[in-house]
């Protein structure tokens, strides 16, 4: 401690050292940066780049050797892709899933929120219980819904029967196409609602009383406070939520993956599609069950690419007026 | 005309006070709708975790797992199933669960009660090495943990007290990196920690999680925020830099660095895709990836399935109970901050 001690008096004694106590500033910073710095170079920057070396290559079907079978195949694998009838499906699938988790998650964590920000008894308790889901994982949420949604036991299925609709007694929720994907975004929905009704009460409970009186004195209805005076005050977690609800389609594997497997298959013009078959499953099933590394890496990378367009359009259309 | 000012203001009042009133019912019943949907999944798979195979057939559902007892001879009751009613003759037909041959007994014999079969959780816990997948996820926590505290104190340091070449482009590509999907980098990532020869590693479960952006984001935030004065006078005092993060910046920023304890906790306990990819052995899977095995193996047997659920959720939620409004308030923080 002392030597560095030392070292910094040296610098600030002698100005004519800058150039020398810049390289050392640089030095000591990248010293504290470098075990993260590392890191993220080997596991996140050097995969993402590498991921278009892969795209460009082919790994035989029958070879497990990821080094030796790779074979240079350029853009064949981009080409497949963009005459694949699955790949653009799954990325109706993945719109679609978004189209459905952004209004609905939005709507959501909004009610719960204006509902909390009462003069309430025992709102630790409310809060607590809406909260909960979102501190449990994906793949447990999934797995509980599956046996809800499912046929002939599950008690919603049971639910909707004891009140006359018996369309989803066979296949249950999940096994039907027009009902899957909006069961699975639900389960989503209720697991994550907790999390932006944080966001929104802190927001709502920073908007100063006096506008509200005011406009009550102006004779503002209950409904145009909460359109004119609420909504625009908290359009930066708006934003947010639309920008997560974005991610999460982008990222939509687990729920997938534990309740529906991308399916059930509805029949498009004599093909067989999934009705939960969004991009990032489809990513998973080309690598994991059908073993095609460069098929799945050049999937990835288009993928990537529509995250990117996805959050400018996001930045351009929500983020330029509220900043 | 003040009388009927005032006359005004108290039918006024009494308006207000009944809508009030109206409103207030309405947010109770929200509420409670809003608590029902959260609330139900989760009594669902308990109630099914303590059910035995045949109540989860019987229809209408029990919301408390029930069971069927007759009274013995000596006093005792036992359980039995029942086979069949016949509303008609008041009788129904039970099968002793114990074993034994059918009988036929009058309505009043067989009482209802609450049965919950803990044994499920057992027999659940005995068909797959979850005790393997318990301490494989615990160890992975511990460390990851750890190692982001570390990492991530040390680069939130650099970021938010340094000057440094190429500091705030560096910083933007971070998080810029944050809003990558994990699907796009699973399989380059598959094939590094191929070539590294760490599939079916401990470390191949903590390493590349180290590199936390978020955590490094919070933090930076935090930092920004002690005073430069603080650091003048620790410099002047002899202080190295590290030891200034070390002695005062960390115990200045519990309350960050909580949350971001929370933070890794729950999302390494929760992580799914990439040990489901990065391990094939039972020796180093973490519990989520056991129990998706286990529902593929189990298929058909809910209460089983259901018992592995809630076990392997269970150190969450109980942690939840007794640190919500820490974990609600950092949770809740951090979001706001970004």
């Amino acid at each position: 401690m002392s030597e560095r001690g030392t070292g910094g008096g040296e610098a600030r004694a002698g100005r004519s050292w800058s150039l020398t106590k810049h390289a050392r500033d640089n030095l000591t910073a990248y010293t504290f940066l470098a075990p993260f710095l590392i890191i993220f170079l080997v596991f996140l920057v050097y995969p993402v780049v590498y991921s278009l070396y892969l795209a460009m290559h082919q790994v035989p079907a029958d070879s497990f050797d990821v080094f030796g079978g790779l074979q240079f195949v350029g853009f064949k694998n981009f080409i497949k892709l963009f005459t694949d009838v699955k790949f653009w499906w799954s990325v109706a699938m993945t719109l679609y899933y978004a189209v459905l988790i952004i209004p609905a998650g939005i709507a959501a964590s909004l009610t719960l929120a204006l509902l909390l920000n009462n003069r309430l008894k025992a709102v630790a308790v409310y809060r607590s219980a809406f909260f909960l889901p979102y501190v449990l994982d994906m793949l447990v949420v999934g797995i509980v819904w599956t046996l809800i949604y499912s046929p002939h036991v599950g008690i919603l299925v049971q639910f909707f029967e004891s009140i006359g609709i018996t369309a989803f007694t066979e296949k249950g929720f999940l096994g039907m196409p027009g009902s899957a994907m909006p069961s699975v975004v639900f389960a989503n929905v209720l697991k994550g609602a907790g999390f932006g009704m944080i966001l929104y009460l802190s927001a709502i409970q920073n908007i100063s009383p006096s506008l509200y009186e005011a406009a009550e004195i102006d004779g503002a209805t209950p409904w145009q406070r909460f359109t004119r005076i609420t909504l625009p005050l908290v359009k930066p977690i708006t934003f947010f939520m639309v920008i997560i609800g974005t991610i999460s389609a982008l990222n939509a594997f687990v729920e997938v993956y534990a309740m529906t497997s991308g399916g059930p298959n509805v029949d498009v013009g004599g093909r067989a599609l999934g009705a939960t078959w969004v991009t990032g499953y489809y990513v998973f099933d080309a690598f994991y069950n059908q073993w095609r590394l460069g098929y799945a890496s050049a999937m990835s990378y288009v993928l990537l690419a529509l995250t990117v367009i996805v959050s400018l359009v996001n930045r351009k259309f929500l983020g330029s007026d509220n900043t | 005309m003040e009388q009927t000012s005032s006359l005004h203001d108290r039918e006024m009042n009494a308006a207000y006070r009944v809508r009030r009133g109206l409103g207030r019912g309405g947010v109770y019943a929200g509420l409670i709708i809003g608590v029902i949907l959260m609330i139900v999944p989760f009594w669902w798979m308990i109630a099914t975790s303590l059910k035995s195979p045949i109540e989860i057939l019987e229809f209408p559902p029990t919301w408390v797992p029930t069971g069927q007892f007759v009274q013995t001879d000596t006093g005792e009751w036992d359980e039995v199933y029942v086979v069949s009613r016949d509303a008609d003759a008041g009788s129904v037909t039970v099968r002793p669960a114990a074993g034994g041959d059918q009988q036929i007994l009058p309505e009043g014999a067989v009482q209802s009660r609450a049965r919950l079969r803990f044994s499920n959780y057992v027999e659940a816990w005995n068909q797959a090495p979850f005790a393997r997948y318990y301490f494989n996820t615990i160890f992975v926590t511990i460390f990851v943990v750890i190692g982001v505290l570390i990492t991530s104190s040390l680069a939130a340091y650099a970021f938010a007290r340094m000057r440094f070449w190429g500091r705030d482009n560096i910083f933007l590509v971070f998080l810029s990196m944050m809003m990558v999907p994990q699907p796009v980098y699973i399989v380059p990532s598959y094939i590094v920690l191929v070539k590294l020869g760490w599939i079916d590693t401990y470390q191949a479960l903590i390493i590349p999680w180290l590199a936390h952006i978020f955590s490094i984001f919070l933090l930076r935030q935090h930092f920004k925020t002690i005073p430069n004065d603080l650091y003048d006078a620790a410099i002047i005092d002899g202080c190295s830099r590290f030891s200034f993060l070390w002695r005062i910046i960390l115990p200045l920023s519990k309350a960050t660095l909580v949350a971001v304890v929370i933070f890794t906790i729950v999302g390494t306990w929760n992580s799914f895709l990439w040990p489901l990819v990065m391990t094939n052995t039972p020796e180093v899977r973490p519990l989520q990836v056991g129990l998706a095995r286990f529902s593929q193996e189990q298929g058909t047997s809910h209460e089983l399935m259901m018992a592995a659920a809630a076990f392997s959720v269970a150190p969450l939620i109980v942690a939840y109970f007794f640190l919500q409004k820490q974990i609600i308030q950092s949770l809740a923080t951090s979001g706001m901050k970004s």
